[in-house]
């Protein structure tokens, strides 16, 4: 019971940290991430540079800043798609008869057999690279796990007595399904958001990383790491920070998931 | 159980023709040329047209598709167009690689989660607990080709401890573990915090039913206890992650063989993409999705075998 | 003929040059800038519990991909090329200086109109397989490039060939359809290699069987190409090593770490980058010669703005190329204002100023006082491209364009900006072979890949003379002039000429600098 809180108040604690980082990423001019001084470059962490600065001069605590924007609007925008699309889906599968329930899930596993990162690899490279194609293709991933979720618990409400009752009280399905059915599944479907946010924060590192997801010069975690990567001789430190952002991110995120779902599981379970 | 295999061998079928369909089009719709990435920038551009005659890229998709539908239920998956060697032969020689690597990862995956797990869940919030939830929470949250990168740092170019990149070939076994050793760690260190964390949820809770609890006033002694009962009890979830893991492993391969410069399965996905090597993308879409699917199948019947009642309900 | 390769870092690999030329003196072959043991490094040199130590009698290397194949007349991948210049020779080479030397053939002698050519051939020359070459095997080598079914890329190079007789099995005469300047020097590349008569295409893809210093012993795609000596190799004592494992490592920060922990002796084709971070360390040798590779930011001249020549010119005088240089390849090349490498005997000089306040007038004077918006293509296979566009994209914001960087796959840049022609703006490199005809004829209109949409019929004029031409003054004279038509018609930024660099291990030596896209072997050596 107390780990529940504490995972809630640290995982929001560094979702906190990292919105705030993010939005003075924005508040910054926007020529600050991309301003190059070429005869300071590669120079190591110390006064004006706090993170140093990398191969054209551009100041890495401004880019890491800049970047936390990028990794939080792909991941919301995935997630929202995945929401969006997956919640009718899952709904439709649990509520509808037998061969629609059959179809969609069959479709749902044949996704989930195949590699989450190869998926939105194949995506980014139909589509292109970018901040907006990367999102979308995070999308589509993120659609058969909300949908599997819905699903379940839309099956696991439907059999509990009170919503029997609504039934035989002649309530119509579609009544029986908003009424009833998704505020039940509101709770796991907040937690499932919030690990999503996570995965996609990972994946997107993952896509940037290959050169596939955001775009120069604009700056990603994921692609300073690959720009890092050609100076670790050298420059090791290049590499070490966009690693701890990601790392911390994707950590806040699935603490919160984490305590949100104990906190569920009380309030259920109590 | 018939019934249950012979659904899910359906479903596994289908998840297969949909999977190599969706490679097939995607390769269709993105612009760039096979014949003109074989031939080089300053081919003639009636030597182009020639190539591409004779590939057979001039026919419609969807008789392409058929035709290789066909020759790949006939055990033929066709030519690449990079290598010009034969498909198969080329994904037999990368997938020992990969499974090697894969295996090494669950392996180390395995050795941290299992006495993390467990000392976790005998010692709820104890010292090792608190251990046991940050290794969980922090490694499933470290991007596997970070820690990669960082590894190859540490340990091959500020020590040279181990070789940083590329395969020495499989006539050196001890130089093939060495090759794999980062790389597998690398990979390995997020499924271990999974892992981990599974354990000590299911462990905790299987010591908390009431069997265990009738063999310790048995006078079963506790350290039995645990290993016997508690671990068979708790063996499914964990299990069924570890079904779910092999397409993760496989996917995180892509990018870890991508750092150590290794020439695995994963590797040869991305060459097949950004090469337009369809029939070389195809056989490892193909490859890719059997294994994972295959071992979700071994797993499900595992499960059924540890829990019969699961049996009946398939 | 730019060498593309299937992995990143390639631009900077492609290891070519063109002519060098002779004034150049001593140090043509290479400026060797060795340097070593400096306080930056810390890390011992104390190789390796990684990679068991190999024998002296290995050389190993690392590349950065696949060979796409070892059939001399199926590719132009630049690192296939490169590869398989040891395994076959010509009919004649070149040496250090890019002077034509003879290699199959001792002597030659062209007919007083220039359409007859006839060589004699080397005695006592085997091919791998043991079998001795005869002009029989010159004339089916020549038949089977020149035939359409072969589908040989380069073939066009030699279309001239009309037919080969074979008098005796030591002469060779070759019948023109017209004199042509360039063929001499382009029967010393790689792509004019020698093969056996009567070999089944078919096999040559994975078997080569050549007359040169190695043969193949072994290809694991994805892990390695392993070379031998050829025990029937015609040059006495050569080569020096006798077995050369090639490992693939695409990944350039890979390749230096195992350079740096001795799994590795040697590393040809560094980029400036890589070169940079290899740069005093200790063990390890440095050397650079400049290449004939030539990066430019390529213009759509058939797209409005840049139909307007002021347009072109503004964006020339608006890019630094001094930065470029520095911020894209730390050092490692020269600016240049023309299609030609400075080390062609053709090569006229042509300014390239950075004058962004002439720029800011050229734009106004073209009705863009404000500047306008365009794309930038950059092809994401080569990093030194993705880093030049970001250097060239905020000098030009400097002027009021605006330029939006895009990504595109090697595939994807192959056919649309380069076959298709749909592209605004986009970098890439081109790499002459010896004669300046290969390059600069990329701009004349019917070129098929003319893809800058160039139309300029006293240009178009000017290289067809150059291809006739005998006379090498002429041709001189001819070619500059077609240098200055480019440097003020700016139909392209011409922006640098890299470095070729190799790196190697402290008891590695003997490594030459051809200037072909090729790496030279058989006079390695290692202590």
């Amino acid at each position: 019971m107390k780990r529940a809180t504490v995972s809630l108040w640290a995982g929001g604690a560094i979702v906190a940290v990292i919105l705030f980082g993010a939005a003075y990423g924005l508040s910054l001019p926007s020529a600050a991430s991309i301003a190059m001084n070429i005869p300071h470059r590669l120079l190591p962490p110390g006064p004006g540079h706090p993170l140093g600065t990398d191969q054209f001069g551009r100041d890495q605590l401004t880019r890491l800043l800049v970047g936390a924007e990028a990794s939080l609007m792909v991941a919301m925008v995935a997630t929202a798609i995945g929401l969006l699309f997956g919640v009718p889906l899952g709904a439709v599968a649990g509520v509808g008869g037998r061969w629609r329930d059959e179809v969609l899930m069959r479709l749902a596993d044949g996704m989930y057999a195949f590699p989450a990162l190869l998926l939105a690899l194949m995506v980014v490279a139909v589509l292109g690279p970018g901040l907006f194609h990367t999102a979308l293709a995070l999308g589509i991933v993120s659609v058969p796990p909300f949908a599997r979720l819905t699903r379940a618990r839309v099956l696991e409400l439907k059999a509990l007595d009170y919503v029997e009752a609504a039934r035989a009280a002649g309530e119509s399905e579609s009544g029986v399904l908003w009424r009833h059915l998704l505020p039940g599944a509101l709770g796991p479907l907040l937690v499932q958001a919030s690990a999503n946010m996570g995965g996609a924060i990972l994946v997107e590192a993952a896509l940037s990383y290959l050169g596939l997801g955001v775009q120069p010069p604009l700056p990603s975690w994921g692609r300073m790491l690959n720009e890092a990567q050609a100076f670790f001789l050298t420059s090791p430190w290049l590499a070490l920070y966009p690693g701890i952002a990601i790392t911390a991110a994707v950590l806040g995120f699935n603490l919160l998931g984490d305590g949100l779902s104990d906190l569920l599981d009380r309030r259920v379970g109590g | 159980m018939a019934r249950f295999a012979a659904t899910r061998a359906l479903s596994a079928a289908l998840t297969l023709l949909v999977m190599t369909a969706v490679a097939f089009v995607v390769l269709q719709v993105l612009p760039g040329d096979p014949a003109i990435l074989v031939l080089g920038m300053d081919a003639d551009p009636t030597a182009v047209a020639h190539l591409r005659a004779t590939l057979g890229l001039n026919q419609p998709v969807l008789v392409r598709y058929g035709l290789w539908l066909w020759n790949a239920l006939h055990g033929n998956l066709g030519t690449s167009l990079q290598f010009g060697q034969p498909v198969a032969a080329l994904l037999l020689q990368r997938l020992p690689l990969t499974l090697l690597l894969t295996a090494m990862a669950a392996f180390i995956a395995l050795v941290i989660a299992l006495p993390l797990g467990m000392a976790a869940a005998v010692r709820r919030g104890g010292l090792v607990d608190l251990l046991g939830v940050a290794v969980a929470q922090v490694g499933a949250a470290v991007p596997s080709f970070w820690l990669a990168i960082i590894l190859l740092l540490a340990f091959a170019v500020r020590r040279h401890w181990l070789p940083a990149g590329g395969f020495p070939g499989w006539t050196q076994p001890g130089a093939v573990i060495s090759a794999l050793l980062l790389p597998a760690l690398a990979l390995g260190a997020a499924r271990a915090a999974i892992l981990t964390r599974l354990l000590r949820q299911s462990v905790s809770e299987a010591l908390r039913q009431d069997f265990v609890r009738t063999a310790r006033a048995k006078g079963v002694s506790p350290q039995r206890t645990l290993w016997r009962h508690a671990l068979r009890a708790a063996a499914i979830a964990p299990l069924t992650v570890f079904g779910l893991q092999v397409g993760e492993l496989l996917a995180g391969s892509i990018v870890v063989e991508n750092v150590f410069s290794l020439p695995g399965l994963g590797r040869l996905v991305l060459y097949a993409i950004s090469m337009r090597d369809l029939p070389t993308l195809e056989g490892c879409v193909l490859l890719i999705a059997t294994l994972v699917m295959t071992a979700n199948f071994a797993v499900d019947l595992l499960y059924a075998v540890i829990d019969p009642r699961i049996r009946s309900a398939g | 003929m730019a060498g593309w390769r299937s992995f990143p870092a390639a631009v900077a690999l492609a290891s070519t040059a063109m002519l060098t030329l002779a004034a150049c003196g001593a140090t043509a072959g290479g400026t060797a800038a060795s340097a070593s043991g400096s306080s930056a490094a810390p890390a011992s040199a104390s190789a390796s519990a990684s990679a068991p130590a190999a024998s002296p009698q290995t050389l190993r290397m690392a590349i950065p991909g696949d060979p796409v194949g070892f059939d001399p007349y199926l590719t132009a991948d630049a690192n296939t090329v490169a590869l398989t210049w040891n395994l076959y020779d010509q009919l004649v080479t070149v040496d250090t200086k890019g002077n034509l030397q003879p290699d199959l053939a001792t002597a030659w002698t062209a007919s007083a109109d220039g359409k007859t050519l006839t060589f004699k051939l080397r005695s006592g020359v085997s091919f791998a397989d043991g079998h001795a070459l005869t002009s029989a095997d010159v004339k089916a080598s020549f038949q089977r490039m020149l035939d359409p079914a072969t589908k040989d890329p380069d073939a066009s190079d030699y279309k001239v060939i009309t037919s080969i007789d074979t008098p005796d099995p030591s002469t060779v005469v070759m019948n023109l359809s017209s004199y042509d300047a360039a063929l001499l020097s382009d029967l010393a590349l790689p792509f004019a290699a020698i093969e056996p008569a009567g070999v089944d295409p078919a096999t040559l893809k994975n078997k080569p069987d050549g007359t040169g210093p190695y043969m193949l012993k072994s290809w694991t795609p994805g892990q390695d190409v392993v070379l031998e000596a050829n025990p029937h190799y015609w040059q006495p004592g050569l080569p020096n090593i006798p077995t050369v494992d090639m490992k693939i490592v695409p990944d350039p920060a890979t390749q230096i770490a195992d350079l740096l922990a001795g799994s590795v002796d040697i590393l040809p084709g560094l980029s400036g980058q890589q070169a940079s971070q290899l740069k005093g360390q200790s063990g390890i040798q440095l050397e650079q010669a400049p290449s004939g590779n030539i990066q430019i930011m390529a213009i759509n001249n058939a797209r409005a703005p840049f139909t307007d020549v002021r347009v072109r010119q503004a964006l020339s005088l608006g890019v630094d190329r001094s930065a470029v240089v520095q911020g894209a390849w730390f050092g490692y090349a020269t600016p240049v204002g023309t299609f030609l490498p400075p080390n062609s005997p053709y090569y006229a000089e042509q300014p390239a100023p950075y004058d962004p306040a002439k720029a800011k007038q050229l734009l106004a004077q073209a009705g863009l006082p404000n500047g306008f918006s365009s794309t930038l293509d950059l092809p994401s296979l080569y990093p030194v491209h993705i880093q030049t566009g970001q250097v060239i994209a905020s000098q030009l914001a400097q002027i009021g364009v605006k330029l939006k960087l895009n990504q595109v796959e090697w595939a994807t840049w192959l056919s649309q900006d380069y076959g298709k022609r749909q592209y605004d703006l986009t970098i890439i490199s081109h790499t002459g072979r010896l004669d300046p005809d290969t390059l600069l004829v990329r701009f004349t209109s019917t070129y098929p890949y003319n893809y800058e949409n160039y139309k300029n019929t006293t240009y178009d004029g000017l290289i067809a003379q150059g291809r006739t031409s005998q006379d090498p003054a002429q041709r001189k004279q001819i070619y500059a002039q077609a240098q200055s038509i480019l440097a003020n018609d700016v139909p392209a930024v011409f922006l640098d000429v890299s470095d070729n660099v190799v790196a190697m291990r402290q008891n590695v030596s003997g490594w030459q600098w051809l200037p072909l896209a090729v790496d030279q072997l058989a006079q390695v050596k290692m202590q």
